[in-house]
């Protein structure tokens, strides 16, 4: 006959301890968050002045993770790809910058520019970025071209490797 | 036993709860959030140059937090990498990665310096941020969190060198220091646009970008095929980072949680910008912001910053407080300091002045417009770059009549003052053009209320106060004629429009207006318990030196007083009381009796009620106005007076006449000296007196008078010195009733004798014969007093 009343007890303690740990708890929480006591950081003092010193969340260690196998991963892909990266233009002059996959700076730029059955051509030598190469800078100014489109093409050259691209720039005078 | 599982599962779940609440509690930094991306702006200038945010010691403890243990010697499972029934060794063994030991970045060293002192002596050399470097490392290889790195990439910590073709990085580049160099310098001749260029491996004197500040087109991903678009480059320290990774992440990368792989994504400036945000803060300074140790708050504006010097500024420029950031006071060091901040700037040092407000930006359309609102073009005014003004929206133009927000007052600007158009009808009216005609400019009240008042824009023929001094004016359109205030208070004039702006108008050379005025027609008016009462040019003559006091005014105003329907005709009463007092030479007598105010001509009706304001006008001279007929004596000595008429007296030489006069002594007036003199003694009352017709009546008998009959008998009969005899009011005499005319007979009431007047003599006729053989009539004797007939001197008997 005791055996019962005693589990019941038992099972009356262990609730009350709970609801008390989750009372607790979530009053702990919002506390946290509400930092109603000011014991977590002033609110005002902007995160560009604080040092997160706390562990990396779990997303930034997988991302972490991702990063390390893609740098110990190589697949090469044998075509230069090049593409514009801005045509400006300006009252005096037209700038064209590009960039390809690919990083030296012993290759080539050249810049054909065409309109009815004029064409221009430039050429530059190539820079190398952190991941790219980008030509070193077509800076054309108005005085060579007339006012309409006019038709781009950019090859670049490195060693044996190729690659191009086209355009069109309205130029205005 | 249901029972028993029931609350076992309930405690399961709370304990589950709890579980996963101290789990957030501990993480506090789970954030991965794209908030304040932007592509064009990942970072800005000043965050990426600030070399001082941490020292070397700050490197050392925040890399120390991001590993908790390192494997160095790959022994731990695997599970990172999914395969947890692997060493790390033995993963890497079977990837064909490096063999251990595995040495993390906390604890890396080249060349006998750590990597937190390389990075923070890289960071100082070049003027960047080390915080930069730490996100480089932490995107191109998750060095930092990296819990056991292969040696292969500290190689090429920092990705530089790595092409994206895939093709393997460049050997040249190799190495942990060489890597944060080779960034360093790309960041530096870029950031500060500067094409001479060094490190310790090499030089040059050009360095192009793909990418420029303005419109370029960027890709999602090296794969072409996954487009890109049009990104608006704003900063230098942007096109740094596009310069380093050459993609923007697509939209699904934004979307998605850090360390998820989407299709055509590239993570490598969202994740700068996550670990950055995550790490260090915001990456870039508040626009308004105030130091660690200061109060003083600053509005940054490109490379400079100015000092807020007031809330109602910053809120001009469209922040509330709750939106001051605070930095560390070295963060001030990285720009340039602009002045105190002002509402009123140019933009990109161009032509058009602007005034900043409710966080908007409108222009001052003339030079002319500027004078208005105050403002003199020196050629100094403040200038702001419009790179940090996006906050700031373009609104239409100043106009010079503005309101305030949530007001309903309008005002007109003119020379650096708002003149307050008073009311509706002066808006609909008034003005040239006409106010309600007008683009109206709608701006805070504060800055309303800044510009000094000036003179109202009123209606013509209004009674206003200036709110200051409470001074009440007319004003007719042109200036302003005060009003006393106790005028204003005596014709209950409703105020038209009251203003602290009122003093600013011209005044008139005008007079006060006080109670006394006087209209276009000269029609003379006390303006009296909101009437004006009109007072009858004969009267004025009696208000004495006040006569003089009549002020014109214009009849428009007179016009908003109502006119008393009775004149003034010199006697009044005060708040209704019980004295009636009559004006005599600008001061008031009280009339003690009805009968003295009958004795003027008058009636109570024309007894007007005075308020106490205007009878004080007329000061209490101390007379007193008494009827005809009354007695009086100075003080309470003899002798007695009785008034006559016209304000004289006379004397009263004997008691034995008062009977005949049927006048009691019990009625006697005590004057004053002072007051009887408005009484002067004219002559002396006995049985004889004239009237205003120089008629002659004899009084006797108590209430009765006769008419001393000429036609029967001569006056001279009773030697009466006509000329000489005092004249008795008619009033007075009306008192009396008038019996048959006196002749030359008399004769004593209950006595036998009668007398016949001759030469001033009363002979008695002995006998009725010798009455009858004179010829006289019976009807022709008349009774007199014993004190008459006693006065006549006797002569001898007939």
């Amino acid at each position: 006959m005791k055996t019962p009343t005693h589990k019941k007890t038992n099972i009356r303690i262990i609730s009350v301890t709970t609801i008390v740990l989750l009372l607790v708890t979530i009053g702990g929480f919002f506390i946290y968050k509400q930092d109603l006591f000011g014991l977590f950081g002033t609110k005002e003092v902007i995160e560009s002045s604080n040092i997160n010193n706390s562990p990396p969340s779990d997303e930034q260690i997988k991302d972490g993770v991702n990063t390390k196998t893609n740098s110990q991963n190589n697949s090469i892909d044998t075509n230069l790809k090049v593409n514009l990266t801005s045509i400006n233009q300006t009252d005096s002059k037209i700038q064209i910058r590009a960039m390809v996959n690919a990083i030296s700076s012993q290759g080539g730029c050249e810049l054909q520019l065409t309109k009815d059955n004029q064409t221009i051509t430039k050429t530059v030598t190539l820079q190398a970025l952190p991941s790219t190469s980008t030509c070193m800078g077509f800076d054309i100014s108005k005085t060579e071209l007339a006012a309409g489109e006019w038709k781009i093409k950019l090859t670049i050259t490195i060693g044996s490797k190729t690659g191009y691209v086209e355009d069109v720039v309205d130029v205005k005078i | 036993m249901l029972r028993f599982n029931f609350i076992r599962t309930v405690f399961g779940l709370l304990t589950i709860y709890i579980i996963a609440s101290c789990v957030v509690l501990l993480n506090p930094s789970t954030s991965n959030a794209t908030t304040g991306w932007q592509a064009g702006y990942i970072i800005s200038d000043e965050v990426f140059k600030n070399n001082n945010s941490m020292n070397a010691s700050q490197v050392q403890s925040f890399l120390n937090s991001k590993v908790s243990s390192c494997d160095t010697n790959g022994t731990k499972p695997a599970s990172d990498f999914g395969r947890s029934d692997l060493t790390h060794a033995q993963y890497a063994s079977m990837m064909g990665w490096p063999a251990p030991p595995y040495t993390c970045l906390k604890d890396y060293k080249e060349n006998s310096l750590s990597a937190a002192q390389i990075i923070y002596n890289i960071s100082q050399e070049y003027q960047i941020n080390p915080q930069v470097f730490i996100v480089l490392l932490q995107k191109e290889q998750g060095l930092v969190t990296d819990t056991w790195p292969l040696s292969s990439q500290y190689k090429k910590a920092a990705g530089y060198g790595c092409p994206d073709d895939g093709s393997g990085c460049d050997s040249k580049y190799y190495g942990f220091t060489k890597q944060l160099y080779w960034a360093a310098t790309m960041f530096r001749v870029v950031l500060y646009n500067n094409q001479n260029w060094s490190n310790p491996y090499a030089s040059g004197t050009s360095w192009y970008s793909p990418y420029i500040v303005g419109n370029n087109y960027i890709q999602y991903n090296p794969i072409e095929s996954c487009g890109g678009s049009s990104v608006n480059i704003r900063n230098r320290a942007t096109q740094v980072l596009y310069n380093y990774t050459p993609y923007q992440p697509n939209a699904a990368t934004l979307t998605a949680n850090m360390g998820v792989t989407v299709t055509c994504g590239a993570y490598g400036n969202i994740n700068f910008f996550r670990y950055f945000t995550s790490w260090f803060g915001s990456t870039y300074v508040p626009m308004v912001f105030k130091t660690n140790t200061s109060d003083k708050i600053y509005l940054l504006n490109d490379s400079k910053y100015y000092h807020i010097p007031t809330m109602d500024m910053l809120s001009a420029y469209g922040f509330t407080p709750n939106e001051v950031g605070v930095v560390t006071a070295n963060m001030l060091n990285l720009y340039q300091y602009g002045g105190v901040l002002s509402n009123i700037t140019r933009i990109d040092n161009g032509d058009d002045i602007y005034l900043v407000d409710r966080g908007k930006l409108a222009k001052f359309s003339s030079s002319d417009l500027y004078n208005k609102y105050g403002y003199t073009i020196n050629g100094n005014e403040q200038n702001l770059s419009s790179t940090n003004l996006d906050r700031l929206s373009f609104v239409n133009d100043l106009t010079d009549t503005i309101m305030p927000a949530g007001g309903n007052a309008v005002y007109e600007l003119l020379n650096g003052k708002k003149n307050h158009v008073s009311n509706y009808t002066a808006f609909t009216t008034m003005g040239t053009p006409i106010y309600s005609t007008r683009v109206i400019t709608v701006l805070s009240s504060t800055y309303v209320n800044s510009i000094p008042s000036g003179p109202p824009v009123l209606l013509p023929d209004q009674i206003v106060s200036d709110s200051t001094t409470n001074d009440t004016y007319f004003w007719n359109g042109t200036d302003l004629q005060q009003i006393g205030s106790g005028t204003v208070k005596e014709s209950k004039l409703g105020i038209d429009y009251s203003s602290n702006a009122i003093g600013l108008l011209p005044l008139s050379s005008q007079s006060t207006i006080y109670q006394l005025v006087k209209d276009s027609n000269n029609k003379n008016y006390l303006i009296n318990n909101g009437l004006k009462l009109e007072i009858p040019q004969e009267l004025v003559s009696t208000l004495g030196p006040l006569a003089d006091d009549f002020v014109s005014v214009a009849d428009s105003v007179l016009s908003k007083i109502p006119t008393q329907t009775t004149k003034f005709m010199g006697v009044f009463r005060i708040n209704n009381g019980s004295n009636v007092f009559a004006i005599r030479d600008g001061k008031r007598d009280h009339i003690v009796s009805p009968d003295a105010l009958k004795d003027m001509g008058l009636g109570f009706s024309q007894v007007v009620n005075l308020s106490l304001r205007s009878s004080n006008l007329f000061p209490d001279s101390g007379n007193i106005v008494l009827a005809q007929g009354q007695l009086f004596r100075i003080g309470k000595t003899d002798p007695i007076y009785i008034v006559s008429s016209s304000g004289t007296s006379l004397h009263i030489t004997s008691s034995k006449l008062l009977a005949p006069y049927g006048l009691n002594t019990k009625n006697i007036k005590s004057l004053t000296a002072q007051q009887a003199i408005n009484y002067p003694e004219v002559g002396k009352l006995g049985f004889f007196i004239k009237d205003s017709q120089d008629n002659v009546w004899q009084i006797d008998n108590s209430d009765q008078k006769r008419k001393v009959n000429t036609d029967i008998s001569n006056v001279n009969v009773f030697n009466i010195p006509t000329s000489a005899l005092p004249t008795l009011g008619d009033s007075l005499l009306s008192h009396y009733s008038t019996q048959l005319d006196l002749t030359n007979l008399i004769q004593v009431s209950g006595q036998q004798q009668v007398y016949k007047i001759e030469n001033g003599t009363r002979r008695w006729i002995t006998t009725r014969n010798v009455f009858n053989s004179l010829g006289l009539k019976s009807s022709d004797i008349r009774l007199v007093s014993e004190n008459f007939k006693n006065s006549i001197t006797i002569g001898p008997q007939i």
